[in-house]
């Protein structure tokens, strides 16, 4: 095949997938804003919302209807957990720990409810067009409209919205915005349910697309975690930026390099990134640039 | 002062009566006797987590329902088996510490492998070192090859063994100029070696070898590696949801239309097949997911087999699940040829070792409900099993069987003489 015609199906390509990945990293910058540690469960909640895709998929053959239903259904899900672990929630080392074995419950739970034969959806838009030679999914490209429209509508509600004003209060200043009267107990479980639902969200619109497998949450939390740390933890349009860099990298290095010399790559990237400005990712400059 | 080890005391008198009595007891045929009733413990290293899953839930219903069909029958001379199992959660590492756990803690005195060859590597040196008999069910050829050792038996097939038997059917039949795709571990690596090296052998273009990481969701990059223009076959080593992933994306792509696609065993196993990027997809298979696809002579007792076990004759089970058609017959028929090895060399506990495994080398066995998948044998000097294989497709949403090729054909040098 043609360099070029490689470079430009994964630059598309990659497009397409970071910005679901950008999506779903969203989420899990907003539970580390409020919790100031990783909720490594995040990636089992997008697991949970694409199989709840399936499930609404098979019992009323309508996927579209799982855009609602998952995100909804994860946000409360996420809820029960942010209950759960609120009285660790001080205690970042006991919140990662927490948070992981809830990712293996989920998992687990996964593997009862559904199974451990991979499921699939089929694409809600069968139709493709041509690119570069080979047939595309117009769903794919819906599927990254969709999610760059709702990271617009979440940062729009983050940052211009009296909701988004008391969250990052919260954030930022706990003790300050108790004393002024908001309850930041509630704020807390209000982030874990905005972050689910940009979890289950995600995993909704990816279900059409991949195979459904009880251990595909940790394998990309993984990859969304580094793209959080490479984006600046609670800076979205910085993830957002980073989700595509990661992966139109990754497919483009995939396209001429072994799968491993493209793992190395992309990894490599996230490594330079940091060695090159260690101050941004301790905090320094992106503590200076936002005063 | 007196030399108390040469002064015989009283107490020293009664220890050492003591000891003898029960040296005495201990060499006595009734003693023997009672000791032999206890059970014989069989480990099964399982995957009930992790990529293989869905292979793991039916491995142990197929060994527990092996297992209390013997123990129906009076258990293996006359002992009761009993039957302890490990998750290996798909990893080598937990694998090979679940190994050590079944032989040291739950006193496995044999271990029925794993379906990872990853986890088999790892573990088969562990069998080694405790000098427990170990029957992996992973299928990397390095099993019973560089890394084979005399305590191991493998009675399905190596991937040598799938590429030797069916490579020509493919040359012959879609095509032979072939882009390989494969996942990048133990399994896939030693498939791809394989498979392309007899296809040059006999003159087929390798036109490109493309290798994925397990668990890839995205296989746009990879399968536009394909070039349509000069690829007859497109040949796919990939399991579970990787394969399903692989199989989608390359209808979406269109390159079902525009090549035959050729699958490993693990291609469509324990996938349900009734979608679109599955259909006309060609593959090799140890043994035929639909009861109808057996023949006649064998139908009859894969039926009560499949009963036993808990599948039904389209190769489904509890809730829908897909049996691993290709796999799932193997800790059955490994537990009644474990029988077989212990009644033949009379074996009672470790010390008869030897004598099990010199029964086990070169045996043979008939199709029947103890071995339903068919006839095969155990080669002697490398310890790999040899049965028959399928050819089938998937046509109308069903696997069908094209061709049956005989265990000789996969009959290959040894890489290993043990």
């Amino acid at each position: 095949m043609e360099p070029l015609s490689q470079i430009s199906f994964g630059l598309l390509n990659g497009v397409i997938r970071g910005t679901i990945l950008a999506l779903l990293a969203s989420g899990l910058n907003v539970v580390f804003g409020l919790m100031k540690t990783v909720n490594v469960a995040h990636g089992s909640l997008y697991m949970v919302g694409a199989y709840l895709a399936w499930s609404v998929f098979a019992g009323t053959g309508s996927f579209w209807l799982s855009l609602v239903v998952s995100p909804l259904a994860v946000a409360a899900l996420a809820v029960a957990m942010g209950m759960v672990l609120r009285p660790i929630r001080d205690n970042s080392s006991l919140t990662i720990l927490g948070t992981f074995a809830a990712a293996l419950v989920f998992q687990g739970m996964t593997l009862v409810l559904w199974g451990g034969t991979p499921r699939r959806l089929p694409l809600p838009l069968g139709a493709s067009f041509s690119l570069f030679g080979t047939g595309y999914s117009y769903y794919r490209v819906l599927a990254a409209g969709l999610a760059g429209f709702v990271l617009l509508g979440f940062w729009l509600v983050t940052e211009k919205t009296r909701f988004g004003l008391t969250l990052r209060a919260s954030e930022e200043e706990p003790e300050l915005s108790t004393a002024i009267g908001i309850n930041v107990s509630s704020v807390y479980l209000l982030g874990f349910a905005l972050g689910g639902a940009l979890a289950g969200l995600s995993g909704s619109l990816i279900a059409p697309m991949v195979s459904l497998a009880p251990d595909m949450g940790l394998r990309v939390f993984a990859v969304v975690f580094l793209i959080v740390i490479l984006g600046g933890l609670g800076n979205i349009w910085n993830s957002v930026l980073a989700a595509l860099v990661f992966s139109v990298v990754r497919g483009i290095a995939t396209a001429f390099l072994d799968a491993t010399g493209g793992l190395i790559v992309s990894f490599s990237l996230v490594l330079l990134l940091i060695l090159v400005a260690p101050d941004y990712y301790t905090g320094g400059n992106r503590d200076a640039s936002q005063n | 002062m007196p030399d108390k080890e040469k002064t015989l005391t009283r107490r020293s008198f009664l220890k050492g009566l003591l000891g003898s009595s029960l040296a005495l007891i201990g060499s006595s045929p009734g003693f023997r006797h009672a000791f032999a009733r206890s059970p014989i413990t069989v480990g099964l290293q399982v995957e009930l987590t992790g990529g293989l899953a869905t292979y793991g839930y039916w491995h142990l219903k197929s060994a527990r329902a092996a297992v209390e069909k013997i123990n129906s029958e009076g258990g293996i001379a006359g002992r009761k088996v009993k039957l302890v199992h490990e998750d290996t959660a798909t990893d080598p590492t937990t694998g090979s510490r679940k190994m050590r756990r079944l032989i040291l803690r739950k006193g496995a005195d044999f271990v029925i492998g794993s379906q990872h060859s990853g986890v088999c590597l790892a573990s088969s040196p562990v069998s080694r070192r405790f000098s427990v008999p170990y029957f992996p069910i992973g299928e990397a050829t390095e099993i019973t090859g560089s890394k084979g050792h005399k305590y191991v038996f493998r009675s399905n097939y190596s991937v040598e063994a799938h590429a030797e038997s069916g490579y020509r059917w493919v040359m012959d039949n879609l095509g032979t100029d072939w882009t390989i795709i494969y996942a990048d571990y133990a399994m896939g690596q030693s498939a791809l070696k394989e498979w392309s090296t007899r296809l040059k052998k006999d003159g087929g273009k390798p036109v490109g070898e493309i290798s994925v990481p397990q668990g890839t969701d995205d296989f746009g990059p990879y399968l536009r590696k394909v070039d349509p223009e000069k690829t007859e076959v497109l040949f796919i080593i990939l399991y579970g949801p990787d394969a399903l992933a692989c199989l989608r994306r390359s209808a979406e792509m269109g390159l079902d239309e525009r090549m035959n696609r050729f699958g490993n065993t693990g291609s469509v196993e324990a996938l349900d097949v009734d979608f679109p990027g599955a259909e006309g997809l060609w593959s090799i298979t140890n043994y035929p997911r639909r009861l109808e696809e057996i023949s006649a002579e064998l139908r009859g007792v894969n039926r009560e087999f499949r009963e036993r076990v808990g599948v039904k004759p389209d190769g489904t089970g509890p809730e829908g699940r897909v049996v691993d058609a290709s796999h799932f017959w193997v800790p059955w028929e490994n537990l009644h040829l474990l029988r077989e090895a212990v009644r033949a060399s009379g074996w009672k506990g470790k010390a008869d070792h030897p004598a099990l495994i010199r029964s086990l080398e070169g045996i043979t066995v008939s199709g029947s409900l103890d071995h339903p998948q068919g006839e095969k044998y155990i080669r002697h000097v490398d310890h790999q099993g040899f049965h028959a294989q399928y050819i089938q497709q998937v046509r109308d949403g069903k696997l069908r069987i094209e061709e049956r090729l005989s265990p000789e054909s996969g009959e290959y040098e040894p890489n290993a003489v043990l």
